[in-house]
């Protein structure tokens, strides 16, 4: 797939397709964000396998999602419905053969964003980052 | 004639030799494997103009059990910097998280397996 940042996008936005129920803010945050919401970032899919001709055979979309919320049992609520969206799943995307969504341990906690204060508290916004991964082929 | 009994006896004894170096074997791969993986992680985020404090507090630490041999690489927060570290590899509530903390690991991956396979051809060697 040597022009292919047309179905890299295409696979991104599959990805990006799943997540459903819940706000999302997709590469960055509005100054006056909805709580509680998640932050998307997903990359262009990377060369993940090639055939003996070097030809790329295989692809790894790397995806980021980061729920914030108001409180941890919040946090936990939305992290919950986004592990449900994506966990497993195999979008359906045009010129692509896909695995499943897979997390990636990040050991990652819920964790005070210091550097944030929710408009009219003193309080800040709790935060936990998942990390992501899908492999696929693309369709010769 | 042999039954067999006195080469099956032979290997058991090369099989008993090659587990008790194994260990120690793997471990001084690993611990390999850990500096390097340490020393790509101190570069690159000496790299970034706003997260190179942190450099100095990239560390590993053993966490060998018997039968496991395992290390634990990243920021140390006790050290000076430490806790920049969630936000250099993960972000915040509102993105970042510019340092990849797989990008060592995929460097190390080629040459640890390399390694390895090499102390199996030695093992192999042995009997």
């Amino acid at each position: 797939m040597g022009g292919a940042a047309v179905t890299g996008d295409a696979l991104a936005a599959g990805f990006e397709a799943l997540l459903t129920g819940f706000t999302v803010y997709k590469d960055k945050v509005p100054s006056s964000p909805s709580f509680p919401y998640v932050l998307v970032l997903t990359n262009f899919p990377t060369v993940a396998e090639r055939s003996m001709a070097r030809t790329v055979s295989s692809r790894v979309l790397r995806s980021r999602t980061s729920v914030v919320g108001l409180t941890g049992a919040s946090v936990r609520i939305v992290a919950q419905k986004l592990t449900d969206a994506l966990e497993g799943k195999r979008p359906n995307v045009a010129g692509w053969v896909l695995g499943a969504i897979e997390s990636v341990p990040n050991e990652q906690p819920v964790q005070p964003d210091l550097d944030v204060t929710i408009p009219g508290t003193a309080e800040n916004p709790l935060y936990q980052p998942f990390d992501w991964i899908l492999t696929g082929s693309p369709i010769a | 004639m042999s039954d067999g009994t006195e080469e099956l006896r032979a290997l058991a004894h090369d099989l008993g030799d090659i587990a008790d170096g194994a260990y120690d074997d793997v471990d001084k791969v690993l611990f390999k494997g850990a500096m390097n993986v340490k020393n790509e992680m101190i570069a690159d985020v000496s790299k970034s103009p706003h997260f190179k404090g942190m450099a100095g507090s990239i560390t590993f630490e053993h966490q060998n059990t018997r039968g496991v041999i395992k290390r634990v690489i990243g920021p140390d927060k006790s050290r000076r910097g430490g806790s920049l570290g969630n936000i250099y590899y993960f972000g915040t509530s509102r993105g970042g998280g510019s340092g990849d903390i797989e990008k060592p690991l995929r460097s190390e991956d080629p040459r640890l397996v390399s390694a390895l396979e090499a102390l199996t051809a030695k093992w192999a060697g042995q009997l």
